[in-house]
């Protein structure tokens, strides 16, 4: 605890039940590192499996990583939450999600990589940790306000305006499937649903409040490090991202790209997650709404807006209005978008009436834009009123319910595991999403940094071959690379918008430096396991993960996407978008891609599950052993 | 006493960090970190010489420095002489070998009413503030928005 370099060497414990408080020394964990990697060896060991979300013996388990808390670096300051999914689908699985903002290095602050919340209350409660000091609390004064309300009410019930909280709104306490947990006015582990699980609980808040500092292997180094890690990322491909080391401008990616709401004139600064020099977000002043932070998923609700105003993204009130209510409600604002999809086809097509939702006039109905989203998010989903208690259940399992038409449509607008389509413009995308049980991209955008760049295919994935989106031969080599810097990426924590650092416009070779994340995590916590050791750690989660998924019931028929898209009648008529295929992926080569994806992870190819040599070479016999013990008891074999 | 002595010294310049557009301050909190960092190894808002006010559901952002004011009432009330001035840079400097951490500097500080620009250490149990690195201040050369501006002048 007191010589570590980057952790803070104690995570918390904290169990609803029975109150009890206490902690586990990180060094347990430490060749996890951090994120998802401890996260998700945690939940190994302590989350049984095939259990329902809202079980009492889910937990909640949040990480960062040892990268917290330093400077200028982007996402240095996430953490993630892995915990089973109400939102996935079609069966309950542990997955996971992430949070930038400040919440994560306040954690570290008070003295803590983790918390692990185990149990359930019964009456709401918030925690309360401030330092060392932790406190289950009383929150029926908390229960029911939305998201920037608790924040607020418990700023002044402290009196301390330093203090960061993550909680839920209505939707988590009204256990809606997507309900997100948030923080500030627009930080939040968006997907997965785990604000339900919190409010499964009876769990409104976390609020923490550090006064602690994390020790540093190497400053100076550090420092030079950081300054040069700021100036050779370069922000995925969507447009406008990283402007300021383009245009005069500054940082208007957030502002300007993301929601065009800065065009109106409502844009009043960029915004940072704690430590981070890239500043992604805007910070937004509208008229008779609350202010608050937006970034790109605005984007999402492209479809919300008055066609008067402009084109690119948005710059409608109505889209700002959206956002507004998913953060304060907390809602997942991806879930929604892909449903605003799916319920205008529904109701053109008739499966659903204007009786049970009247859409906007945009699309086809008869309300304007903020009337309905009142309705549709607010009341319909947030409150379960109405028609909106089928929607609360996620547009996978209200698809199920009202007929295969609906499931049909569906399948436009969303890829695999009950999620919304997210940048699959590439065999690579498919395949990544395929093997994930929910949207792998948690922000980001892996592939993109090298799609289409043949110098930067190379130099990130061994062959010019592999910057082709539509090729099915370089995928399972690339992919298996994509999911060492992803796995990675969220254990030290890094961010989705910058890494992998694979290409840059601006360096001479048009390259950028994939072994920064290795160098940042050796100058912060003096460790010398070099990129390969990294990269051994990261294939030792995943297929701590694969195990995890096994012991749900996975197989290789849930390693896929939806029908829909090996289908060539799908995309005669233009459904595919930005974001999504290029075209129908073809069957055949798609499942003898499977084939040597498996074959090089070291997997059975009839199963798609790690093979007990794979799980040798990690050195994880506990795993061999507990799946010996589950495949007996859930296979019979 | 030493504080009328200096007072006459015309070759003193009173330099500090002040902030230009507060209003494009992105609540990074960089300038905090690099501070601790160049300073004490460490990261860490509490132990920073520079602190960021978030209010976070107006957006408005506020970054307090210490001024290195010239009347120096942190200096004036140290008993010890712990606190002095550089007589190149003017820079108002405590001395940690000396200092007992009785936290009058902070008290005495102008903005002590809402917070003190002088910070106490409860680890090492002194009192820190902002010594402009020198001359180089590591927070203005990191901050990402450019905003924060070191003035060099003369008294």
């Amino acid at each position: 605890m007191d010589n570590l370099f980057g952790w803070m060497g104690k995570i918390l414990r904290i169990n609803l039940t029975n109150g009890n408080i206490s902690f586990i020394n990180t060094r347990k964990y430490i060749k996890y590192i951090g994120g998802i990697g401890i996260g998700l060896r945690i939940a190994w060991e302590e989350i049984p499996p095939k259990i329902e979300p809202f079980d009492d013996k889910n937990k909640l388990i949040f990480m960062t990583g040892p990268l917290g808390g330093i400077p200028i670096v982007p996402g240095a300051g996430r953490a993630n939450l892995c915990c089973v999914s109400p939102h996935i689908h079609p069966i309950p699985m542990v997955s996971y999600s992430n949070i930038g903002g400040d919440w994560p290095v306040e954690l570290k602050f008070a003295g803590f990589d983790g918390l692990i919340v185990e149990g359930k209350a019964s009456s709401p409660v918030y925690i309360i940790i401030h330092n060392e000091k932790v406190e289950i609390k009383k929150a029926k004064y908390l229960w029911g306000l939305d998201t920037y309300q608790t924040q607020e009410k418990i700023i002044e019930q402290t009196g301390d305006k330093n203090i960061r909280t993550i909680c839920i709104g209505p939707a988590g306490e009204n256990l809606v499937r997507f309900a997100s947990i948030q923080s500030d006015t627009g930080s939040a582990f968006g997907q997965g649903g785990f604000g339900a699980v919190m409010g499964s609980k009876q769990l409104k808040a976390i609020t923490v409040r550090g006064t602690g500092s994390i020790r540093i292997a190497q400053p100076e180094k550090l420092i030079e490090l950081a300054k040069y890690a700021s100036s050779i990322v370069f922000g995925h491909a969507v447009p406008g991202s990283f402007e300021s080391q383009i245009g005069p401008e500054g940082k208007l990616w957030g502002m300007n790209s993301g929601i065009g709401l800065a065009r109106s004139g409502y844009g009043i600064h960029s915004d940072a997650c704690y430590g981070c020099s890239k500043a992604c977000r805007g910070y937004f002043k509208v008229p008779n709404m609350r202010s608050g932070q937006g970034v790109c998923v605005q984007w999402f609700f492209g479809i919300i807006r008055d066609p008067k105003n402009d084109g690119v993204g948005m710059g409608d009130k109505a889209t700002y209005y959206a956002k507004l209510l998913c953060d304060t409600l907390g809602i997942d604002t991806v879930e929604i978008s892909g449903m605003l999809y799916w319920l205008r086809d529904c109701v053109k097509d008739g499966i659903i009436s204007n009786n049970d939702i009247d859409l906007p006039k945009c699309l086809g109905g008869n309300t304007d834009n903020i009337q309905f989203l009142s309705k549709f998010i607010k009341e319909g989903i947030a409150y379960r009123k109405g028609f909106g208690d089928i929607l609360a259940e996620g547009t996978a399992r209200a698809a199920e319910k009202l007929g295969h038409k609906a499931w049909d449509i569906y399948q436009r607008y969303f890829m695999s595991h009950g999620m919304h389509t997210h940048w699959c413009n590439s065999v690579v995308g498919c395949l990544e999403w395929a093997m994930d049980n929910r949207d792998p991209f948690d922000s980001g955008h892996d592939y993109l940094f090298g799609m289409n760049n043949k110098s930067a295919a190379k130099f990130a994935w061994g062959s010019e071959a592999a910057a082709d989106p539509e090729s099915y031969d370089h995928v399972p080599k690339t992919l298996t690379i994509i999911q060492y810097n992803k796995t990675y990426k969220d254990m030290l924590t890094l961010c989705d918008f910058a890494f992998p650092c694979i290409s840059n416009p601006f360096t001479s070779n048009g390259l950028g430096d994939m072994e920064l994340p290795y160098k940042l995590f050796f100058a912060t916590t003096g460790m010398n396991i070099r990129i390969d050791g990294l990269e051994k750690s990261a294939e030792t989660v995943i297929n701590i993960y694969r195990a995890l998924m096994v012991g749900n019931g996975r197989n290789r028929d849930m390693d896929n996407v939806y029908p829909v898209k090996f289908d060539k009648a799908f995309f005669k008529d233009g459904m595919a978008r930005m974001f999504e295929l290029f075209g129908p992926l073809d069957k055949d080569k798609w499942e003898k891609m499977k084939d040597n994806f498996y074959k090089l992870r070291g997997w059975d190819i009839e199963t798609g599950w790690p093979t007990e040599d794979k799980l040798k070479e990690l050195g994880l016999y506990d795993v061999i052993y507990k799946l010996r013990k589950l495949k007996k008891k859930i296979y019979k074999i | 006493m030493r504080y009328k002595r200096l007072k006459k010294d015309k070759k003193i310049y009173n330099s500090f960090i002040s902030v230009k557009d507060m209003d494009r301050c992105t609540g990074c909190r960089i300038c905090e970190l690099v501070c601790s960092l160049v300073h004490d190894g460490q990261c860490s808002s509490s132990l920073s010489r520079i602190h960021v006010e978030k209010d976070l559901f107006t957006g408005e952002y506020k970054i307090e420095t210490c001024l290195q004011c010239k009347d120096y009432k942190c200096l004036s009330v140290c008993k010890i002489e712990a606190i002095s001035i550089d007589k190149k840079t003017g820079i108002k400097l405590i001395n940690s070998d000396i200092c007992t951490g009785c936290e009058e500097c902070k008290k005495a500080c102008i903005f002590s009413n809402s917070r003190s620009r002088i910070v106490y250490d409860s680890k090492r149990k002194i009192c820190i503030k902002c010594d402009l690195c020198g001359g180089d201040p590591e927070c203005v050369k990191a901050c990402p928005e450019k905003i924060l501006i070191y003035n060099k002048r003369k008294s």
